[in-house]
């Protein structure tokens, strides 16, 4: 008789991988279903080129790297960055543009750095900021809320928008976001562009925090599953709300309110499911927290005196840079020992 | 002065740089007595690395001599002993590329002890006087026997033994030595991923 | 309510301790054999006491704690000894290891049990005794000897013992049961081991799962002074490190023992096998075990004795093997598989863990680490897991261990929140073999370093004692080469002279043999000697060597025109003649003495006198050489004269005498190195190398093996001499008579100056053992001296026995020749008083050296004793060389005295050697003055006002003793003149 040889322990909690990704995917649907009806059917369509695509391509890298697909699909990883970055990219985006972007993210930004784990950069993220450098134009134009709309856009015009190429899209459907307004009329002259363009300001800003709110509560869902902890979000959120507080508080007509640092743009979306990306933030607690204000930071850096109107991306990407380096000295203080170690000289 | 040095640009430009000079000079001067260097470390930090195992296969008469050649660029693949981690840390060490080793890759890396089939040992002493570490015991006429605990593995007790007594044994997997092997981890390919069978023969994850 | 503290981290899962309470804890059946590995706990082995074929009784010890950290092996039932071997033993590697097997008899009779019969008074110490000796170790997982843990009290002040009754991992109820049954013996377990470690607080700290426990605990400790401190329930809070946390707040220091922070930590199961060991004396042959998983129908907790094979354990729990899907002993988070049914039930065996499929599904394949910290959320240590897995994966062990690898507890708290299912705890493991290898390793290497170059250094050493033994034979072949062209040469010029060739040859003979001699002690001398002072002897060599080529040289010159004044001496009477020739052979005796006291003295000079040594010795080598080249050309005519049967056996005799001193040479050096291989030996021994003890102790074989066939020859090359002796004419009886007399002299004189060199090594040992300062040492030292200060003592009356007696024979002999005589015991008593004086001089510059060491360490009452001992010492030189100075007076008036019956050349004769005696004594003087000048100079340089003064008396002292030689001779070379 013979039994298997493992080592302990033999109990493990059944929370695997791919459940991990299951819940955040699910998390992203309160957000979604809020873009959904704020926008129109655009962030679906992208959320489900981009799933498609997405998997064909980590499907045929992985053969091409000589591993097996399956477990790797099954693991909802590739699914997740997909679904991030549909959501991410403008609503009708036209389809070559999503598709080039999952091909970024999976192929290059991911598995050519050796596949989950091993990416020093959010693959949505990397994918993001490229097209945002390669395709100002159409990653800029922004479905205009459809509460603002007489008629809503129907999936058929959303289609058709989306294969039928920018060209076709609707003027009337696309316009600013309101960072788009602050970055280049300041606060007043924003609310006055839509008030000339007919819209009502307050509701521009309703979509969005409606939007922002809707994904936050994703978020707080994860948090209560445990699937990482507060000192990321609260970290870059709070950062943020200080800063934009400062500011504000000296000259509320040249800055945005904490408000609309906090409830519009990606910076809910960011804080939640971007920032949170295990696999390229810092690790220890206290590392988190820096990481979350060197983001929070620097997306009001960026958003006030940057070139981009929106700056989650970038600020990520720039602090999974430093995420090593947040590591090494975030070290926390192991048991028995009487202080943490910086870094990793030799104490020789 | 200033008033002459300023006409005299070309003078000027001389004397300050003779004075740079002389500064300069006399830093380094202070700096070499002052942070003198004794013998040569990098001699030792090699020495360090290598295994000690005396055994000669490098071509040098053991470990130190090794380590002087490699300081005046000698190759770094020449201990088998050592493997490819000692190999590593040597090119590590002296920024040099890594090489393969000059060894039979069969032999790399299995640690082995000297034994002495002792009916057959006719106490010659030859072993012994091989033996770069003393590791070996026994007298004129009487059976030798190995210090288990001192013997590096390096074979050269066995070329002399005129009966052919000595056998170079990998070093025995005990309960106080065994360890857990690394496990293979996820990138295995995956035509070779075995997963755990009830039968419990072949198990998941490298824990064999 | 009591403060309680958290410690980071930590998991919940599910406990599954419902299903092994439902049933009392009941006493397994007997098994029908018992399977004991020696080594069932942390620490050395245990040594087995039975052989195979014993009978034995439950309880007996049957094998026995090897060293401090080791633990007794009773038997856990009755019966025969079946085997005693390598089995499979219960180990995560599944290997084998020593294991004695016992085949029950089934009446499980009882070997006689010792209880403490009152512990509340017993000593410390008894209990200590009756624990270690019941064999009981950690029964928490651990197994480490419990005696040992509760010897903390000697080494840390302990404040808080803390009895581990957390039982934190799930489906083990084994304490939890303990604690359940045997409330009282926990208790009173927990006070033995106040009694013990002396604490101020004694808590049981328990989970909150374990509600019963908690009730009948708190029940049996009302009136002590026990707490039962219920924690929150949380894995691993019973990690030892992780419940003093929670019950103390302190952490125990990385590396550290709890002890370290005034706390002791035992479990349920030690502190019941201690109250039983102590109240019943019974000895540790049974633990209270788990049986649990869904693979098994009777699960419940069970009293089994040591050893049962799983197997039996098995089946009395209904194991079902087709549902199990693994079989593990120990918990479901740090227990190990089972690869087998054969293993036995051992010391540290809380839970045999059957889970079925459904339970425990067979592991995942690891997926990539996504570093979602959940790990490092989990990790009870803090550390952060998933760094350590990278490090280890890349066999960075370097960065492993900065990120401290090694405080890990391998409680599998990140493997089991781990979504990628990695198994985290094994990469740890690994890790850590890995890195113990390596530290292994590079002690290893560091050994095998060192060995190789000590051997390198002997190998040096070989071949420096070959060449210049090489040197040495070339050296006496090229003075062979000479001297033979030179006989062959000289026929042809003198072919008359046949009888003064054959003198020449005889001559250079004994230059040659005097010459090697040199050489061989030089060279000696040389092997003997450290690195430090070769160089010099190696000087010293070439210096002899020259001085062989020297003497070669001027033999070479001197021997063809020996003839003119052998010619003119073989005038002389017969009588004269050989009376001349004694006296020259005693004296070249005396000068051979001197020269070989002077080379022992080089031999055991430290570096400092040794220049002075040298000049000595070279003093002594001109005197033999003299002596010698007088004693060539005197004995040239008596060979001539004498009639030639005469000097056959002479010749021989000297021959015999030669080969008895090359063997008594040769015992001498295989002593030497039976002494050397013991010093060797000793310096093994206490460095503590078992294999160079050994090796040491087979050379010590070999050398004395040698030193016995050296005596050997040497006894029998002297009975062949005693047989040559007697066997010789009659009229050599009486010198055979003597020659025995004289052997026995030497042999006395031999055994005198061993004594001595045993007292200075003796001496030397005590001033070592002075400096390392161990009291016990010192006092082993002095004994010693003091018996070899006896033996010298005995030693040197026995030689004085001996010359007393062989000066009798010779005075009564004196009828024939007693002018000679005398003259031989003048002589020989100046060459005492010599002796006498080069002794006391010696021993004043030891009692110098002395002083300087003491003034160097400062330690005024040593300087004052040495100062004493010095004043004592130069008074007794003084003595000596007072009697040296009268006895060479009465020796030179003697022979003057003599000489007036004797012929005007013999007058001449001592006339002469006066005035080298005379020059001899300038010299010494000479050098002496030169000495005491240099050490003034030293004393001023160095400015102490005491000193100086010290050294300009003895300088002045020296100056007069110079001006006095230089007179002397100055008045016999004026009377030479005359």
């Amino acid at each position: 008789m013979a039994f298997i040889r493992v080592s302990s322990p033999h109990l493990h909690r059944p929370l695997s991988t791919s459940k991990v990704m299951q819940t955040v995917i699910l998390a992203t649907l309160p957000g979604l279903a809020a873009l959904t009806w704020l926008f129109g059917w655009g962030s679906i369509i992208n959320v489900l080129i981009a799933s498609v695509s997405g998997l064909l391509f980590e499907a045929l890298i992985l053969k091409m790297r000589g591993r097996n697909p399956l477990p790797a699909l099954k693991d909802n990883s590739a699914l997740l960055t997909c679904v991030l970055l549909g959501i991410a990219l403008p609503p009708l985006a036209p389809w070559w543009l999503v598709v080039t972007g999952t091909f970024v993210a999976i192929v290059i930004a991911k598995q050519l750095y050796g596949g989950l784990g091993n990416n020093p950069f959010n693959p949505a993220m990397v994918a993001y900021a490229l097209l945002l450098i390669s395709f100002p134009v159409e990653m800029t134009q922004w479905v205009t809320p459809a509460a603002l709309l007489d008629s809503s856009v129907s999936l058929t015009q959303s289609l058709s928008a989306v294969f039928g190429g920018a060209v076709n899209a609707p003027d009337a459907f696309t316009m600013a976001t309101p960072l788009d307004g602050f970055k280049h009329k300041g606060a007043l002259m924003a609310d006055e562009y839509w008030v000339q363009n007919g819209f009502q300001p307050e509701k521009v800003w309703e979509a969005w925090a409606t939007a922002s709110i809707a994904f936050m509560l994703g978020g707080l869902y994860l948090l209560w599953k445990r699937i990482f902890t507060w000192h990321t979000p609260v970290a870059m959120l709070g950062t943020l709300f200080v800063l934009s507080l400062l500011f504000y508080g000296t000259d509320a007509s040249n800055y945005a309110s904490p408000m609309v640092h906090l409830l519009s743009g990606a910076t809910m979306f960011g804080a939640f499911f971007i920032a949170t990306d295990p696999v390229t933030a810092a690790t220890s607690n206290k590392g988190k927290i820096w990481f979350g204000i060197g983001i929070g930071v620097l997306v009001y850096v960026i958003r006030t005196w940057g070139n981009y109107p929106d700056a989650v991306a970038f600020s990520v990407l720039l602090m999974n840079f430093a995420a090593p380096f947040i590591d090494y000295y975030t070290q926390p203080r192991s048991f028995g020992h009487n202080k943490a170690r910086k870094g990793i000289k030799n104490e020789k | 002065m200033t008033e002459f040095l300023s006409q005299h640009p070309v003078l000027a430009a001389v004397i300050g740089l003779l004075t740079l000079a002389a500064l300069f000079g006399a830093m380094l001067g202070y700096a070499s007595i002052r942070f003198k260097v004794e013998g040569n470390p990098i001699v030792d930090q090699i020495d360090g690395l290598l295994p000690q195992t005396q055994c000669g296969q490098c071509g040098h008469p053991g470990c130190r001599p090794y380590a002087e050649a490699i300081a005046n660029g000698d190759d770094i693949n020449k201990c088998p002993p050592g493997g490819e981690s000692t190999m590593e840390a040597l090119a590590d060490l002296m920024g040099r590329d890594p090489m393969p080793l000059d060894a039979d890759p069969d032999t790399i890396g299995v640690k082995k002890v000297a034994y002495i089939r002792e009916d057959e040992c006719i106490g010659c002493t030859k072993c012994i006087m091989a033996c770069p570490v003393d590791a070996i015991v026994g007298a004129t006429k009487l059976m030798h026997t190995v210090i288990e605990t001192e013997c590096t593995g390096c074979d050269l007790c066995v070329e002399p033994c005129p009966v052919d007594c000595i056998d170079m044994l990998p070093v025995e997997t005990t309960v106080k030595n065994w360890g857990w092997n690394r496990p293979e981890g996820p990138n295995a390919r995956f035509e070779n991923q075995v997963f755990a069978t009830s039968s419990g023969t072949s198990v998941s994850g490298g824990a064999v | 309510m009591r403060t309680l503290w958290d410690f980071h981290g930590g998991i919940h899962p599910d406990e599954n301790k419902q299903q092994s309470v439902q049933q009392p804890l009941v006493q397994a059946p007997l098994p029908s054999k018992v399977i004991l590995p020696l080594q069932q706990h942390i620490g050395a082995p245990a040594e087995p006491l039975v052989t195979v074929g014993d009978q034995v009784k439950t309880g007996q010890l049957i094998a026995k704690a090897d060293g401090f950290i080791s633990a007794n092996i009773h038997a856990s039932i009755s019966g025969t000894v079946t085997a005693i071997g390598e089995h499979p033993i219960p180990h995560a590697s599944g290997m084998n290891d020593l294991c004695i097997t016992i085949e029950s008899d089934g009446k499980d009779e009882w070997a006689m049990l010792e209880p403490v019969s009152d512990w509340q008074n017993a000593e410390v110490d008894t209990l200590l005794n009756a624990i270690s000796k019941a064999g009981i170790v950690g029964m928490g997982g651990a197994g480490f000897p419990t005696a040992v843990k509760a010897r903390t009290r000697e080494r840390h002040a302990i404040d808080t013992l803390v009895i581990n009754a957390a039982e934190c991992e799930p489906y083990i109820t084994a304490d939890d049961m303990a604690m359940r049954t045997y409330p009282q013996q926990l208790v009173l377990g927990a006070q033995i081991l106040c009694k013990l470690v002396d604490p101020s607080s004694c808590l049981i700290g328990i989970e909150d799962n374990k509600p019963e426990a908690i009730k009948v605990l708190q029940e049996a400790t009302k009136g002590t002074h026990i707490d039962v401190v219920v924690i929150p329930t949380k894995y691993p809070s019973g990690g030892e490190k992780q419940l003093i946390k929670i019950l103390t707040g302190r952490e125990v220091p990385s590396g550290g023992l709890p002890a370290d922070i005034g706390v002791v930590c035992q479990n349920v199961g030690t502190a019941i096998a201690i109250a039983k060991a102590v109240t019943l004396g019974e000895p540790l042959v049974s633990r209270i075990t788990t049986l649990t998983g869904n693979a098994m129908t009777r699960r419940q907790n069970v009293e089994v004795r040591l050893g049962t094979p799983i197997r039996e354990l098995l089946d009395y729990a209904g194991f079902n093997a087709s549902l199990a899907s693994r079989l593990i002993m120990g918990g479901p988070m740090m227990g190990f598989t089972l690869t087998g049914d054969q293993l036995p039930v051992v010391k540290t065996t809380n839970c045999l863990l059957a889970p079925t499929h459904q339970e425990f599904p067979d592991p995942e394949p690891e997926n990539p680490c996504i570093r979602c910290g959940m790990c490092e959320q989990a990790c009870p240590a803090e550390l952060l897991p998933q760094q350590l897995h990278w490090f280890a994966k890349a066999e960075e062990f370097e960065k492993a261990q900065l990120f401290n690898l090694f405080d890990c507890i391998e409680c599998g708290a990140c493997a089991y929140v781990c979504p990628s299912s990695i198994p985290l705890v094994q990469y740890y493991r690994f890790a850590k073999t890995e890195i113990r290898k390596e530290q292994e390793e590079a002690k290893k290497a560091e050994r095998a370093k060192i060995r190789f170059e000590q051997r390198q250094a002997r190998l040096e050493r070989e071949e420096a004692e070959k060449i210049a033994a090489r040197n040495a034979r070339m050296a006496a072949a090229a003075a062979k080469s000479p001297a033979s062209s030179t006989t062959a040469a000289t026929p042809s010029p003198a072919p008359a002279a046949n009888g003064l060739d054959e003198a020449a040859a005889k001559k250079l003979k004994i230059q040659r043999a005097a010459a090697s001699v040199a050489l061989k002690k030089a060279e000696k001398a040389l092997a003997e000697a450290t690195d430090d002072n070769r160089s010099k002897l190696e000087a010293d060599l070439k210096a002899a060597q020259d001085k062989v080529a020297s003497i070669d040289a001027q033999l070479g010159g001197g021997s063809p025109a020996s003839p003119a004044p052998a010619a003119a001496q073989a005038t002389n009477p017969n009588g004269l003649d050989e009376a001349a020739l004694k006296k020259l052979k005693i004296q070249r005796a005396a000068a051979s003495v001197a020269l070989k006291k002077a080379e022992k003295a080089l031999e055991e000079a430290s570096d400092e006198d040794k220049s002075k040594l040298e000049a000595d010795l070279k003093v002594a080598q001109d005197k033999v050489a003299d002596i010698e080249k007088q004693l060539g050309i005197a004995s040239a005519p008596s060979a001539t004269t004498a009639a030639p049967p005469q000097a056959a056996p002479a010749a021989a005799n000297e021959a015999q005498e030669k080969a008895l001193k090359q063997a008594k040479i040769a015992v001498a050096a295989s002593k030497a190195a039976i002494k050397k291989a013991e010093k060797a030996l000793v310096h093994a021994q206490r460095d503590n190398d078992p294999d160079e003890v050994a090796a040491k102790e087979a050379a010590i074989v070999t050398a004395k093996a040698n030193a016995v066939k050296a005596e050997e020859k040497l006894k029998a090359l002297e009975e062949s001499a005693k047989s040559a002796s007697a066997a010789s004419p009659t009229q050599a009886a009486p010198a055979a008579d003597s020659a025995d007399q004289e052997k026995a002299l030497k042999q006395a004189k031999i055994a005198a100056a061993a004594s001595k060199a045993a007292i200075k090594k003796a001496e030397k040992e005590l001033t070592a053992a002075q400096d390392s300062g161990d009291a016990g040492q010192i006092a082993a030292c002095e004994a010693k001296l003091t018996t070899a200060k006896e033996k010298a003592q005995q030693a040197a009356d026995n030689l004085t026995a001996l010359q007393n007696a062989a000066s009798q024979p010779k005075a009564e002999a004196t009828a024939a020749s007693s002018g000679d005589d005398a003259v031989a015991d003048q002589e020989k008593a100046l060459k005492q008083a010599k002796i006498a004086a080069a002794a006391s001089k010696a021993a004043i510059k030891k009692a110098e050296k002395e002083l300087t060491a003491a003034q160097d360490s400062g330690d005024a009452e040593q300087i004052a004793a040495c100062e004493a001992k010095l004043s004592t010492v130069k008074e007794k030189a003084q003595q000596a060389a007072d009697k040296l100075a009268a006895l060479q007076n009465s020796s030179a008036e003697a022979p003057k005295a003599e000489s007036q019956p004797a012929a005007a050349d013999n007058a001449a004769e001592a006339q002469e050697k006066a005035l080298k005696q005379a020059k001899i004594i300038a010299a010494a003087t000479k050098t002496a003055l030169k000495k005491a000048e240099k050490a003034l100079a030293e004393a001023e340089a160095s400015g102490d006002a005491q000193a100086i003064s010290d050294q300009q008396v003895v300088v002045e002292r020296c100056k007069n003793k110079f001006a006095d030689a230089e007179q002397k001779l100055a008045q016999l070379t004026g009377t030479e003149v005359c």
